[in-house]
């Protein structure tokens, strides 16, 4: 910008005047000394003119519709936002428990679901059921001791009474067994020989009826006054040897 | 919300020159909003001053992390797409009012917008706070934290660039 000094104004001033002659906001003094000014001036004139295009320009440019999805967008994303920065603030002011409870809940949160509910309540159900037939009582439960010592205690009698079950187990299953031993023993040594044995299972044989173990045995279902039949089954008891 | 959601996405539009980017850009400051209302006070000045310093803030902030890089696709290139349309001299000067004149209109509105993204971000923001928006100098000197002397330097500034920018675009166009 030059320094001229035309029709009482300097270019430096016109250029700060520029923007208010653009809004038509110069005073009327000040209005005239522009417009000579702009007229006679090689540099200004086409300045002035070269920014009213542009300014004319850029407030030609219509104002847009925004997306329709926007605001639902925006009050989705806010409301989400929102909602945590509520989370943060009540898990800030809770104590450790409710923290964890706070972290917890996301992980968990199936667990609300209506079908694990109910079955959480069934096994609930049916648990107590049991606990009631077997005896126990929760008012047992809360006198039990809770000291480490006394725990500690409770744990190796319980171990002991526990090891001393299955150890008489195991010696009475052996001594089972080993009478078991025994008898099979004694009963191989007296036992006759084998020749004979198959003689008396072949007179058992010939003896026993042709059809089976047992005899036809009839059955009357029904029978006329004078004791004749009129219906009758019979069963046959197959292999039944004794 | 529904009041300033439309004059938001025109500022971060005619400043990113990109849909996506609007749209991005204004679910944040609303965002920002929801999380700062406790930061406005009304003696600081009015709601939309402060909202619009918010928008602002964050065009710059995203500004710096784009560098530009879609913004400064050469306006050339937006010409050239449209080359089997009407001439640039016929887009700016023609004055029929025929269906014609309603896609040279959209025509003309897309290359200022080109141009637009072209001036420097420092021009851009006062122009568009200035010509579209409609603020005073006063509220923009607050929103962009400059005195107003700077704020009425860089409107002249923008909009003869501006012009410049089309001018010579016009003149390869007319060559062409």
């Amino acid at each position: 910008m030059n320094k001229d000094f035309k029709n009482g104004m300097e270019c430096s001033e016109f250029e700060s005047l520029l923007a208010e002659a653009l809004d038509d906001a110069l005073a009327a003094e000040n209005r005239k000394a522009f417009d000579q000014h702009g007229r006679t001036c090689p540099v200004c004139g086409p300045l002035f003119a070269e920014t009213r295009e542009g300014m004319l320009m850029i407030q030609g440019l219509a104002e847009l519709e925004p997306p329709k999805n926007l605001v639902h967008n925006i009050l989705v994303a806010t409301s989400r936002k929102l909602a945590e920065t509520e989370a943060s603030g009540e898990v800030e002011k809770a104590g450790w428990l409710e923290r964890l409870r706070w972290s917890l809940r996301p992980r968990m949160a199936w667990l609300m679901h209506s079908r694990f509910a109910m079955s959480f309540a069934m096994a609930f159900f049916s648990l107590s059921i049991t606990l009631t037939l077997a005896g126990v009582r929760i008012s047992d439960i809360k006198n039990i001791d809770m000291h480490p010592n006394a725990l500690r205690k409770s744990f190796v009698l319980g171990f002991t009474h526990m090891e001393a079950k299955v150890t008489s187990y195991y010696e009475n299953m052996r001594l089972v067994y080993q009478v078991q031993a025994k008898v099979r023993e004694l009963k191989k040594n007296t036992a006759p020989a084998p020749g004979s044995n198959n003689e008396n299972r072949q007179q058992n044989r010939k003896s026993a009826p042709e059809d089976g173990g047992r005899p036809k045995q009839y059955e009357n279902y029904s029978r006329e006054r004078d004791g004749s039949v009129i219906a009758e089954t019979f069963t046959r008891h197959e292999g039944a040897q004794i | 919300m529904r009041l300033h959601n439309r004059r938001i996405y025109n500022l971060c539009y005619r400043f990113t020159n990109s849909p996506d980017d609007a749209q991005d850009l204004t679910q944040e400051v609303f965002i920002r909003v929801y999380r700062t209302m406790g930061s406005y006070h009304v003696e600081k000045g009015a709601f939309t001053t402060w909202l619009t310093t918010l928008t602002r803030n964050l065009l710059v902030d995203h500004f710096r992390r784009s560098k530009q890089d879609r913004v400064t696709d050469s306006i050339d290139a937006g010409l050239r797409e449209e080359d089997d349309s009407l001439s640039l001299s016929d887009r700016l000067e023609d004055p029929r009012p025929n269906p014609d004149d309603r896609l040279a209109s959209k025509e003309t509105q897309k290359m200022v917008q080109l141009a637009l993204a072209r001036i420097s971000p420092d021009l851009r923001e006062a122009v568009i706070l200035r010509d579209l928006q409609d603020m005073d100098y006063k509220e923009i000197a607050q929103v962009l934290r400059v005195p107003e002397g700077t704020v009425k330097s860089r409107i002249n500034r923008g909009r003869m660039e501006l012009a410049r920018l089309l001018s010579r675009n016009k003149k390869q166009a007319s060559n062409e």
